[in-house]
């Protein structure tokens, strides 16, 4: 009984939470928003930097309520964040300079941003992809070892206080106007805002975006493979080649080069495409090489 | 062997410091043979950048400045009686140069914009009983001064459409101010004169109108303008009318100009995404409640091309 009492309270806790939430929910309209690390494959005890882009339509001054995920057994060294106007958008990238103190996989969920779409009018969620590192020594102890099994559950518990904690100080920080009902919507991965994961290295994505290019070497076999090496990066298929060269993931000049060959041979006219082709195949060629 | 237009964009750039938006629209209205419309404050080497364009091109510039007194055979001349001749001779107005700076357009009442903006239309104007042909290029700069309404004569959405785009000027970077002070502290500084000719840029147009377009970009600029009428529920209360077609085909010729500026045979997305702003952004007409909420229209018109995916 006790703890039914506790379960509805605080059920009712973040009911409220969520509606002062939304009551100061700042009008964003969000184009990307990516999370990465400068290295897929930290070392233990060696600090690297976990890196929040966010892309908006518009000029925002300031960028506030970027929650952060529980970062796991990763220490936080120090934070900084950047808000810059790019042309007509701003470009939000919060980087997080971290170290782990333990090998093995570490799997972290997806940042979020609660705000209100511009573009509909209705109050979303809008979460980044989310991360696994496979930190290079012994293996964690959230990797899964048969007596670590034991400490899951008290983990999951301190996991979720903190997440509560968390909330409500997000809500405090937020609280700036009279409280309204509508609730917040948890926006699913959709079109161009939630960036996909990227779903294997660079190198990977490259031999298959060939393969994809070598078999079907015509327009649709261009942006086809044009598709793989971007979801690679991180990006969408909404999004143009400007939009991918800025993210983390494409600053390889040799990656750029591969990125442009590709959108050459995707909109080139039909008599220049063979030789488009032929260029995009070479250049990828050389980035595996 | 024609220059390039890389190297009328590099010119003005020696003689502007900063501005590169402005000066890449110069440029591209060259290449595509439309108007631009330029609104900022005063001061901001709008003139300056227009003569520039003129001596670059190695074309005549001539500029007038618009205000409430201005009649219409100021802009396109007049007929008058030669005495000695005993017969009517016809005065050519200034409009009747390569390069037209339209100073302070809205400061003029409509009959002296509908001169001009006709002019603009049919390339050549009718004075009495003859039809004179404008030179060729003709392209009209015409600015705004967004902070002085008072005593204006707003431009009517059907005659803003006869500009191909509209760039909206800001000051400078602290650092581009440095450089102006260097650059212009001491004596006059002329324009970079003669780096490509008028008949240059009949070259680039016919350059320009054969830059492939695939199908599928064909698409993504009919949905942008699309997006503009059929807006999202939230940006429709400030929305009254969408873009018109007339918009469909200027995206198309300005990303086609972009791409020949980039030395490109093909248009990319990123191409149409560029010009799409300023080509909308004075084509939408917008309801009482964008003024008095004080929202920034760009912002509209991005969040519709934003709700647009690139192919």
């Amino acid at each position: 009984m006790r703890a039914r009492v506790a379960l509805a309270t605080c059920a009712l806790l973040l009911l409220a939470l969520a509606g002062v939430a939304n009551a100061a929910l700042p009008r964003l309209s969000v184009a990307s928003f990516t999370f990465s690390a400068d290295t897929s494959a930290p070392a233990q005890e060696q600090p690297f930097h976990l890196i929040l882009d966010i892309r908006l339509n518009g000029h925002v001054d300031d960028l506030e309520g970027v929650v952060l995920p529980q970062l796991g057994t990763l220490e936080i060294l120090g934070d900084e964040k950047h808000t810059l106007a790019a042309g007509a958008n701003t470009e939000y990238r919060e980087t997080i300079a971290v170290v782990a103190h333990q090998g093995g996989a570490i799997a972290i969920p997806p940042a979020y941003l609660d705000a209100i779409d511009a573009r509909d009018g209705k109050p979303k969620r809008f979460l980044s992809n989310d991360l696994t590192l496979h930190v290079a020594g012994p293996a964690s102890a959230l990797a899964g070892t048969a007596g670590d099994s034991k400490l899951l559950p008290v983990l999951g518990f301190l996991a979720g206080a903190m997440l509560i904690v968390a909330l409500a100080l997000a809500a405090l920080k937020l609280r700036k106007t009279p409280p309204d009902v509508a609730e917040v919507e948890a926006a699913p991965a959709h079109g161009p805002v939630v960036a996909i994961a990227p779903v294997d290295p660079p190198a990977d994505a490259v031999a298959r975006a060939r393969a994809h290019l070598a078999g079907d070497p015509t327009r649709e076999g261009a942006l086809a493979a044009r598709s793989v090496l971007w979801r690679s990066v991180g990006a969408n298929d909404g999004e143009t080649l400007a939009d991918v060269v800025r993210r983390p993931g494409a600053h390889d000049p040799a990656l750029r080069a591969v990125l442009r060959a590709l959108e050459r041979a995707a909109f080139t006219n039909d008599l220049d495409r063979p030789a488009a082709i032929g260029d995009a195949l070479r250049a990828l060629d050389g980035y595996r090489a | 062997m024609s220059a390039a237009p890389r190297e009328l964009l590099a010119a003005l750039g020696r003689t502007i410091v900063g501005q590169h938006e402005t000066l890449e629209a110069l440029v591209l209205a060259a290449i595509a043979d439309g108007h631009v419309l330029l609104e900022g404050p005063p001061g901001l080497a709008k003139t300056l950048a227009c003569r520039a364009l003129a001596a670059a091109l190695d074309g005549d510039f001539k500029r007038i400045q618009f205000t409430p007194d201005l009649l219409p055979s100021d802009v396109v001349g007049t007929r008058i009686f030669d005495q000695s001749e005993t017969a009517f001779s016809t005065v050519l107005g200034p409009v009747f140069t390569n390069v037209l700076l339209a100073d302070e357009i809205n400061r003029a009442p409509a009959k002296v914009q509908s001169a001009l903006l006709e002019a603009m239309q049919e390339r050549q104007v009718t004075i009495g009983p003859q039809t004179h042909p404008l030179p060729d290029p003709f392209v009209v700069l015409a600015t705004m001064n967004p902070l002085d309404a008072d005593g204006t004569y707003a431009l009517p959405l059907a005659q803003m459409d006869r500009f191909l785009m509209k760039i909206v000027l800001d000051y400078p970077t602290r650092e581009e101010e440095r450089r102006i002070l260097e650059r212009f502290g001491g004596e006059d500084v002329d324009p970079v004169r003669g780096v490509a000719s008028l008949a240059d840029v009949a070259v680039w147009r016919a350059g320009a109108r054969d830059v492939h377009a695939d199908e599928k970009l064909k698409e993504y600029v009919v949905d942008l303008v699309a997006a503009t009428r059929t807006p999202s529920p939230d940006a429709a209360a400030y929305i009254e009318r969408g873009a018109s077609p007339r918009a469909t085909l200027s995206i198309l010729r300005l990303a086609r100009a972009k791409a020949y500026l980039e030395s490109r045979s093909f248009v990319l997305p990123d191409d149409v995404r560029t010009v799409a702003l300023p080509v909308l952004r004075h084509r939408v007409a917008f309801s009482y409640r964008v003024q008095a909420e004080r929202i920034d229209p760009d912002t509209l018109v991005r969040a519709c091309i934003a709700a647009v995916p690139a192919p």
